[in-house]
Parts: structure tokens; C-alpha cells; sequence
């Protein structure tokens, strides 16, 4: 076609197009006979025009701006409404502001479309009967609904009068209203909110963006009842469309919503706009926003009364009703000193005589109420009786079964369910909180964390435990002299801090610790599951402080441990759980009594927990975990001896420990954890060896285990223990190889231990025993090469690892093992330096360059010792290390001076 | 949408953003959903296409749209835009010799060449029938780059369904015409 005839051949093919086929023969024709190039060109379109042509399909189906905006984007039109622009978009749904589009008059409403697909679960029924139930709605206080309909798609729409105004909130501030006119604000929108309330319509989703102030000053109510127009009844997700912040308890509980989550929101909205500290006003508001709905005034026009009454400067009820819910409190605890409570809680609430009056007849009025209250009371008790059996009755009997962790968290979770109809009771009645506390702890311990017998429900554990702490601190707070509430308290700070811990944050556990510890020090008598509690207290926080290098404290707690379930034991002689706490305290006292290489207590400790052991396996002698738990300590021992100077005790109790751990693996092949055992079993003799010089024997352990290591390794790939093992063992045979002199293999050793824990993967994990290891490996091959007398290749590969090693030991300033190990980096990059230093073929200056260097690194290392000095880590034999670091850098300094004067002369 | 759209005809930079943000959301996860409807080995990434062809909207053309309408015509431009731009890069390459780089639109342009179609052609063309026929110019890049169906641009443009199906029978053949007769 020539461009030229375009428009021709437009013109002709959309006439032709509408005409019959005789027609067209003939106006071509009559065509041809004029210009027959167009006549041509039309006949080719209008074939082509007829014929279905795919090549010029659409080249993207569906694209983005054909789709979602179509339907609500400026311009867009809603029934007779034309889309102008958007007001807000919040969770629920986009707001725009539309204009009538039909020209029959001008009006201005805003349209509600909620956001998301076309799959929003409102049943056209539901959706038309709440519309016309609002539309006729009419308060000049409440903006009305004015029109609504589907789109295209499918999705609801709402048109609702448009209101030009200003958040309650924003409007009050940017005024800066003071209390008085913020207070007329509130009560202005309670007035309007009372009237919905007298036709039992409810908002469900008030909010400060939902409180209008017009530029006159009128506040108007927009969105009224929208959230139960598009709220799904169905979905989960429905309850979401209430706002938190504002909504009632019992709507975030899924339950009947009443006129009284309405006073709830504006309850809160009170609260964030009218500042504290008007007695009558602040009480006013708590009663407003009490998380029990019966506490709550009933319904809006009760709240506008009140806030009446205040701004009429008369008493109000929120104060009587608050003061008398406090005295019912003390009452019911002891009659007998209720009077003069009651005047004590009086005297601090600030009432008058004549509230006590009113409390005496409302306490007899109380009394007459409970007799009707009987009937109720009895299926509370039933309720509860039934908690009890469920927990009680089958969860304790079924709890050391195997596989019975589903169940037991069913019956945890029925348990729950049962006492959560009572939650708002707790607050009143001790002894369901008390119930409540225990079950929520062993929902807490079902869920549990890592490891068997729990379902490894960490973060729903930690929820379980926290819902108990807060039940327990509110009942605690409330009766300061009642002990067994702190009890309650440390207990379930305890489980928080075992929950914690076996999570990973030993910080929290600590603190967590901390706390109970410091709740129980507080109560004046305590009986023997307080006892019990403030001695595992002081197993678990002397246990933290030990990993943490604070030996003192925590030497300090395992003792006092140790102490009290040895005491707490001599009452019960027949519990063995309290003789393994006993023996458990013991041998971590010694853990920490070896860390200050206090050996009388060591042993003494580690003698006192294989007496308790040997007791428990003499009654439970089936039961492995005593006997590896005992032989494990007997190695333990045996080094201890050795260290303490009582080598052949040492030597004869390992002797005889080693077999026993291979018979014990032997009857129970591929027992993982026995072979666990035998693999520490091995490091130890290997330490023990080393510990006496022996080093060739030391190498025939570590010769022996690394195989073993190998293996499991293989089967388990990337288990960290293991890694870390096998590394540890690597390491220390390089050492003693070297000592030995046998270099061979010890750079393979020192390079496999390397590549076990890659220096990235060991930093991104924050594995401060992994960067021991690394930094143990680098002086490995540092010493290596200066074993070679490769003095320059130690330097070399020493400097170049120092920022790493440095960068470990910074990464972890609480800890002590970094540090140490940073300290024997620095020595071994100081001797190495020194030693080249002392290679007379070097020219002077070189070496004076080379001393200098020696001087810095010991200088370095003494700075090391002297912060493990000042912060208490260092122990027995370990006190001299900044005194030999001072030695070695005042020997570095007169080797230089004396070298700088030969090179003078 | 149209107090943003005003504002970027004030030459509000800040207004760009709002716009992008308020409609990018929903345009990539439409994106992505008629992505997966689309061949399972079809590796476009969806975000690319709408983040290029919404940027070149926002840099490129009148900075003011009056309505619905004119967004959608602007967006079927830029869209043109975008695919051409491309097209055009690739044949250059194609003519050097050159390893062709993979652009994150090459899928649509293949689908293009699976057609036997030669996007560059079909712009000159389109550019030609602008001369004469504006209106039918536009039918093309409203369906054919825009990707709207027939309702679609009936609804965008005001029009009845039929009247807008005639004449995009017409747009196509003239255009098949136009492309013929420049063979490239």
C-alpha cells in the first residue's frame, strides 16, 4: 500500500466493512475503474480486515496498568460516581474522594473500596442487609452512608458523605486545646456515639482517624459501621480489621462485640489525648478502657454522663467504683482488717468518709449478690476440677512416657483453654491465678525449647511463660506481704530463663536469672520448693558466670548451690533428682574451682559429685547417663590429680576410667553418646600425657581419636561439636608432634584444622570457640616455622594473622577465652621476632628493627594479662603472666640497648 | 492519583515518588501473577518491565494526565517506547556482530520474533498511519504495545465495544498494508 492512499483506503474499508458482499464487489469495482493501485490496496485490507490476524495480538497480556488501577484510579467511575483522588488507605481498605459523575446534582462523597482481590468473602446478602440498616441511619453527627455496589471484579464499594474535617487528635493539638477542651471533644463524641448506641449499632473501629473535627467545630463520626460491613465474619483476618491500639480485649479474642468495645476505643483515645494527672479524669478513663467489658460503663451515653459530671466540677462514679473494687479486694482477704485497710486505701485514693459508707453497704449488697452467685460458682468449680485432672490426672502420669509429647501438649492446651474463660476472674480470685501460673508453665515446658520432650515450640513457650510472669508480677505487685506470689514470680522468671537459655540468649537467661534470684531474697521464709528454686538459681547463674570467665561469682553461687541441695537432700533422702542436682552442683563448683587452679577445692568438690553419683547408680544401675555422667567426672578427676602433683592417682584412676568408658561403649555399640564419652575420654588422656611431659603418649590419644572424630564427622557433617573436637585435637597434636620434634605432619594438622572451621564462616557464627581454635592453629604454624628455623616465614605468617586474632579477641570482651588465647598469640609472635633477631647474619639495623617489633608484640601481650589481671581471670599459676610478660619486654629493651651500643662502637 | 498526576505537571519531583508508590505495588504483584500464567520457562522478570516502562512514563512524557484515559495512552507509549528501544539496541548488536547482550525485555522480543513480527518495522508503520489516521495510530499502541483487550480500550477511550472492534480490523489491516508495501 502506498502511504499516500492511507486515508482512501481508511475510508473505503470501514464503509465497505458494514457492507454485504454484492456491494463490495461492486464499489471495487467502481474503484478499479478509477485507480486500480487503490482498488487494490482496499481489496488487500479489507481480506486482511475480515481474516483474524494473531500477529498483531496483544504483545504482553494483562499488563499492570490495565488491571488493578482500572478500577480505582482517578477518573475510574463507581456507579454514578467518578473517582477524584485518594484520602488515605489504612489496613482495611483506600479511601477516595468522588464526585456525582451523572450530572443530576453536585455532591461530594468519599468511597471505600477495600484493598486486595475480588475474593473478599462478603456474601452479598450480608453486605446489602448491614447498607440498608445504615443507610437509614441519619445523625448530623455521623456521616452518613450515601450509596454503595460492586465493581466489574466483583469487590464491594461503600460511598459515605464526605466530611471535611480534621483528626480529633491532630485537630486538638494544632489548636492546643487545653484539658477542659479536649474533655468537651470526647464528651462530644461520646454524645454522638450514644445515639448509636441507643439502635444497638456499634462503630468497631474507632480510632482517632475515624473522629472528624469540622472547621465549625462539630465532630462527626465517619466510617460507622463499616468494619461490620466489611469485616468477614469467617475469616480470622476479619478481627485484624479493628485497629489494636483501640480495640477492646474481647474483640481481639474473637468474641460478641457490644456497645461497650466502643466506650473501650474511646477509652483509649481519652487516654492519648488528654493529659494525666486529673484524678477524677484519669479514673474516669481507666474505667472506660478496663480490659473487662463489665467493669466498662455500658455504652456511650453512661461515658458522655460522666464526662458531664466532671466538666460540671461534680464527683464522679469511675473514682467510687475503683476505690470500691479495691477495698471489695481487701476484703475479701481478711474481714477482719478490712475496715482499717479500706481506710488506708482510702486515705491513698484521696476519698472522702462518705465513700466508706457507700463501700459498707456495697459490701452487704456483695454479700447478698454471691448467694445468687452460687449456681455460677459451682461450674467454675467443675471447670477447674476437670483442669486439675487433666493435668494432674493424665499429664503427670503420661510425662515420662515416650511419644507422649503431642498429648501431653493437647491436654496443656485443653487445660488452657478451659481456665481462659476465667482469664478476667484471675485478676480476683488467687487461687485459679495460681492454676492459671501452672499451667501456663507447663504448657511452657511442653512447648519447650530445643532437645527432647518438648515440641520445640520455642517462641510459643516463651509466650506460655510470659502470659504466667504477667499474672504472677500483677498478683505479686498487688500483695507485696504474700510470699507465695514472689515465689510464683521466681518460678516463672526461672522457666523464662531455662527457655532463654537453651535458645541461645544467655544474656536474657541471665537476667532472667537474676531477677528470680534477687524476687526470693526477698521473701522472709521460705519453704522447700523456694529452697529448691534459689539452689537450681544459683547452679544456673554460678553456671553463666563460669562460661563468662567470671570464676569468682560464679564460684560463689555453684558453692552456695552445692551447699543448699545437700541440705535440701539430707531432708529428702529419697528424691534423686535432688541427690543429681547435688552431685550436678558439685562438679560444676570443681569446674570452676579448676578454672583458678584451686585444686583442694577441685578435688574435694569432684569427690563429693562421684559420691553422689555412685549412690544413684547403686539404686538405678540400668540408668547410662549416671554412669557416663560419673565416668566423665572420674576423668575430670584424674587430671586434677595429675595438675595437683598426684601423678600416679591420676594416671591409675584414668587407666581404669579409659576401660571402663571402651566397655561401656562396647556393650552398647553405636550408643552416640558413649561414643562421645570415649572421644573426650581420649583428649583427656592426651591432656594428662601433655600435663606430665609425656607428649609421644599425647600423640597416640590424639592419633587415635582424630580417625574416630573423622568419621562421625563424616556421618554428621557440620555438627559443631564435633568440628571443634577434631580441631581442638589437631591442634594439640601439632603441639606436642613439635615438642616431640617430629615436624612432620604438623603444618597437614595445623591446615586441616584451618580448613574445618573457615575464619569467615567461624566470624559470621560469632563462635568464639572456633576463633580459639583458628588463633590456636596460626601460633601452631607459626611455631612450626620457627621450629624449622624458618624464623622470617613466623613472622610473616604471624603478622599477617594478628588483625584476625586481634579482631577475635575484641569481638568478645566479656569473655576471657579470646583474650587468653590473643595473650599466647602475641608471645609466640614476640619469640618469633626475638628469634630473628638473633640471627647474627642479619645486618644491625634490621635486627634492631626486628627487636622492636618483639618489644611491641610482648608489650602487646602484657596489655592482654593485665586486663585479664584487673578484671579478676586470672588464677593460681595464671597471676604471674603479666610479670613474665613485663620480664620478656624488659629483657627485649636491654637486648636492643645493648645491641644499639656494639652497633655505636 | 490526580492530585499526584497534578502536581507532577507543577514539576513536584517528590510527586514522581508518591505516584510510583502508590501504584508500583500493585503493578508488580499483577505483574508477577500474568507472569506465572505465562510459560513456566519464561525468565522475564517482571519488575524490570514495569520499573523501565513506568520510569520512561514518568521521565519522558507530558508530565500531566488529565485522566484515566490519558494514563493508559501514556502508558501503552511507554511501553512502545521501552519494547522499540530495545528492539532497536538488539539489532544493532545483531549488525556488529556482537554477542547479544540479555536485556531483561528480550523475552518479549522474542515472542515478537516468534511472530515473524520486526518491532522496528511496525513503529515506522505506526508512524505512517499517525500521519493520517491518529486515531487508529493510537487503537495500535493502546492494544498492541498496551496490551489492553477490546473492552478494555472501549472503557479506557470511551467508546463502544463494537465501534472500537471495527476499527481496530481496519488499524490492523492498514497497518499489515503499510508494513507490506516497506518491506526492511
Amino acid at each position: 500500500m502506498k502511504p499516500e492512499h492511507l486515508a482512501r483506503v481508511r475510508q473505503e474499508v470501514e464503509h465497505l466493512l458494514t457492507v454485504a458482499a454484492e456491494g463490495r464487489e461492486r464499489r471495487l469495482a467502481e474503484l478499479a475503474a478509477d485507480d486500480a493501485g487503490l482498488a487494490q490496496s482496499v481489496a488487500v485490507a479489507l481480506t486482511n480486515a475480515e481474516r483474524d490476524d494473531p500477529a498483531f495480538e496483544p504483545l504482553v497480556t494483562a499488563p499492570p496498568w490495565t488491571d488493578v488501577d482500572v478500577e480505582f484510579i482517578a477518573g475510574a467511575r463507581l456507579g454514578p460516581w467518578r473517582l477524584e483522588r485518594p484520602l488515605g488507605r489504612g489496613g482495611m481498605g483506600a479511601v477516595w474522594l468522588a464526585e456525582r459523575a451523572d450530572g443530576s446534582y453536585r455532591q461530594q462523597v468519599a468511597i471505600k473500596v477495600p484493598l486486595g482481590t475480588a475474593q473478599t468473602a462478603v456474601t452479598f446478602a450480608r453486605f446489602e442487609r448491614e447498607r440498608s440498616l445504615l443507610a437509614e441511619f441519619d445523625h448530623a453527627g455521623i456521616a452518613r452512608l450515601v450509596d454503595g455496589g460492586w465493581t466489574p471484579h466483583g469487590r464491594p464499594w461503600l460511598a459515605m458523605e464526605y466530611v471535611d474535617g480534621q483528626r480529633l487528635d491532630d485537630y486538638a493539638s494544632q489548636r492546643q486545646l487545653d484539658r477542659r477542651e479536649r474533655v468537651q471533644l470526647l464528651r462530644a463524641a461520646s454524645v454522638v456515639l450514644a445515639a448509636a448506641h441507643q439502635r444497638r449499632i456499634v462503630h468497631r473501629d474507632l480510632k482517632p482517624q475515624n473522629l472528624l473535627v469540622r472547621t465549625d467545630g462539630r465532630v462527626v463520626l465517619v466510617d460507622f459501621g463499616i468494619a461490620a460491613v466489611l469485616d468477614d465474619p469467617g475469616s480470622s483476618s476479619g478481627r485484624h480489621l479493628a485497629t489494636v491500639r483501640y480495640a477492646a480485649p474481647e474483640q481481639l479474642r474473637g468474641e460478641v462485640v457490644t456497645t461497650a468495645a466502643d466506650v473501650h476505643a474511646l477509652g483509649v483515645i481519652g487516654r492519648e489525648l488528654i493529659p494525666a494527672g486529673d484524678l477524677d479524669l484519669d479514673a474516669i478513663l481507666a474505667v472506660a478502657a478496663d480490659p473487662d467489658p463489665q467493669r466498662r460503663p455500658a455504652n456511650a451515653s453512661v461515658l458522655a454522663a460522666e464526662l458531664d459530671r466532671w466538666l460540671a466540677f461534680r464527683p464522679v462514679e469511675a473514682r467510687r467504683a475503683s476505690g470500691l473494687h479495691r477495698l471489695r479486694l481487701f476484703a475479701r482477704r481478711d474481714p477482719r482488717s478490712a475496715f482499717a485497710l479500706g481506710t488506708l486505701a482510702t486515705a491513698a485514693a484521696g476519698l472522702s468518709i462518705t465513700a466508706i459508707l457507700l463501700w459498707r453497704s456495697e459490701h452487704a449488697a456483695h454479700r447478698l449478690a454471691a448467694s445468687a452467685q452460687l449456681a455460677e460458682a459451682r461450674e467454675h468449680a467443675q471447670v477447674r476440677q476437670l483442669v486439675r485432672d487433666l493435668m494432674a490426672g493424665v499429664h503427670d502420669r503420661i510425662e515420662t512416657l515416650p511419644g507422649a509429647v503431642p498429648v501431653r501438649a493437647f491436654l496443656a492446651e485443653r487445660a488452657e483453654g478451659h481456665l481462659a474463660q476465667y482469664r478476667d476472674r484471675a485478676a480476683t480470685d488467687p487461687e485459679l491465678a495460681h492454676e492459671m501460673i501452672e499451667v501456663q508453665l507447663r504448657l511452657a515446658a511442653v512447648r519447650g525449647g530445643r532437645g527432647p520432650g518438648n515440641l520445640g515450640d520455642g517462641p510459643g513457650a516463651i509466650r506460655a511463660v510470659n502470659a504466667a510472669l504477667e499474672l504472677a508480677q500483677a498478683w505479686a505487685g498487688r500483695h507485696p506481704g504474700e510470699d507465695r506470689w514472689h515465689v510464683q514470680v521466681a518460678r516463672t522468671l526461672r522457666t523464662s530463663g531455662d527457655l532463654h537459655r537453651s535458645g541461645g540468649d544467655l544474656a536474657i537467661a541471665r537476667d532472667r536469672y537474676r531477677s528470680a534470684w534477687d524476687v526470693l531474697a526477698r521473701v522472709g521464709t521460705r519453704d522447700y520448693a523456694a529452697e529448691r528454686l534459689a539452689a537450681i538459681l544459683d547452679l544456673q547463674l554460678g553456671k553463666l558466670d563460669v562460661a563468662e570467665g567470671a570464676f569468682a561469682s560464679g564460684r560463689d553461687h555453684l558453692a552456695a548451690a552445692a551447699r543448699a541441695f545437700d541440705r535440701l537432700h539430707e531432708q529428702r533422702p529419697s528424691d534423686r533428682d535432688l541427690a543429681h542436682d547435688a552431685a550436678m552442683a558439685h562438679a560444676e563448683l570443681g569446674y570452676a574451682a579448676s578454672s583458678f587452679g584451686d585444686h583442694a577445692v577441685t578435688t574435694s568438690a569432684w569427690q563429693a559429685a562421684q559420691d553422689r553419683l555412685a549412690a544413684l547408680i547403686a539404686v538405678q544401675p540400668q540408668d547410662n547417663q549416671l554412669r557416663r555422667d560419673q565416668l566423665e567426672l572420674a576423668l575430670e578427676l584424674s587430671l586434677d590429680h595429675v595438675q595437683a602433683g598426684r601423678t600416679s592417682k591420676g594416671n591409675s584412676l584414668f587407666d581404669t576410667t579409659l576401660a571402663q568408658v571402651r566397655e561401656l561403649l562396647a556393650a552398647d555399640r553405636g550408643n552416640l553418646l558413649a561414643e562421645r564419652l570415649l572421644h573426650r575420654a581420649l583428649v583427656r588422656g592426651a591432656r594428662l600425657a601433655s600435663a606430665q611431659g609425656d607428649h609421644r603418649q599425647a600423640v597416640r590419644h590424639y592419633r587415635e581419636v582424630e580417625p574416630l572424630l573423622r568419621t562421625r564427622l563424616a556421618a554428621q557433617p557440620g555438627e559443631r561439636e564435633l568440628i571443634l573436637d577434631l580441631a581442638e585435637s589437631l591442634i594439640a597434636r601439632a603441639e606436642a608432634e613439635r615438642l616431640l620434634g617430629t615436624t612432620a605432619g604438623v603444618a597437614e594438622a595445623c591446615h586441616e584444622a584451618l580448613a574445618l572451621v573457615p575464619h569467615e564462616q567461624a566470624l559470621a557464627r560469632s563462635d568464639h570457640f572456633a576463633g580459639n581454635l583458628l588463633t590456636m592453629a596460626w601460633v601452631g604454624l607459626g611455631n612450626l616455622a620457627l621450629a624449622n628455623g624458618d624464623a622470617v616465614g613466623a613472622t610473616t605468617e604471624l603478622e599477617a594473622r594478628r588483625p584476625a586474632a586481634t579482631a577475635w579477641a575484641e569481638r568478645f570482651p566479656d569473655l576471657h577465652w579470646p583474650l587468653r588465647h590473643l595473650g599466647a598469640f602475641e608471645y609466640a609472635l614476640g619469640t618469633a621476632w626475638e628469634k630473628l633477631a638473633a640471627d647474627g647474619a642479619r645486618p644491625p639495623a634490621e635486627r634492631l628493627a626486628s627487636l622492636d617489633r618483639a618489644g611491641a608484640a610482648f608489650a602487646r601481650g602484657l596489655a592482654v594479662a593485665e586486663r585479664l589481671a584487673a578484671s579478676g581471670r586470672l588464677h593460681g599459676a595464671e597471676k604471674a603472666m603479666p610479670r613474665l610478660f613485663a620480664a620478656d619486654v624488659q629483657r627485649v629493651q636491654q637486648s636492643r640497648a645493648s645491641m644499639a651500643n656494639a652497633a655505636g662502637r | 492519583m490526580t492530585r499526584c498526576l497534578a502536581r507532577l505537571g507543577a514539576g513536584d519531583a517528590t510527586a514522581a515518588a508518591e505516584l510510583l508508590d502508590l501504584v508500583y505495588g500493585e503493578l508488580r504483584r499483577t505483574a508477577a501473577r500474568c507472569m506465572r500464567q505465562e510459560r513456566a520457562d519464561h525468565t522475564l522478570d517482571p519488575t524490570a518491565l514495569v520499573h523501565e516502562a513506568w520510569l520512561r512514563l514518568l521521565g519522558r512524557e507530558p508530565r500531566s494526565f488529565a485522566d484515566r484515559s490519558h494514563f493508559l495512552r501514556a502508558a501503552s507509549r511507554a511501553m512502545r517506547r521501552t519494547l522499540i528501544d530495545h528492539a532497536r539496541s538488539r539489532k544493532r548488536q545483531k549488525r556488529r556482530g556482537a554477542d547479544v547482550e540479555p536485556l531483561p525485555l528480550a523475552e518479549w522480543l522474542v515472542a515478537a520474533e516468534a511472530r515473524q513480527l520486526d518491532l522496528v518495522a511496525i513503529d515506522d508503520a505506526l508512524e505512517q498511519l499517525a500521519r493520517t489516521a491518529p486515531d487508529l495510530a493510537e487503537l495500535v499502541e493502546l492494544r498492541f504495545f498496551g496490551g489492553l483487550s477490546i473492552a478494555e480500550t472501549a472503557a479506557a477511550t470511551g467508546r463502544s465495544t463494537a465501534s472500537v472492534e471495527r476499527d481496530w480490523r481496519c488499524a490492523r489491516a492498514l497497518l499489515r498494508g503499510l508494513l507490506e508495501g516497506n518491506p526492511t
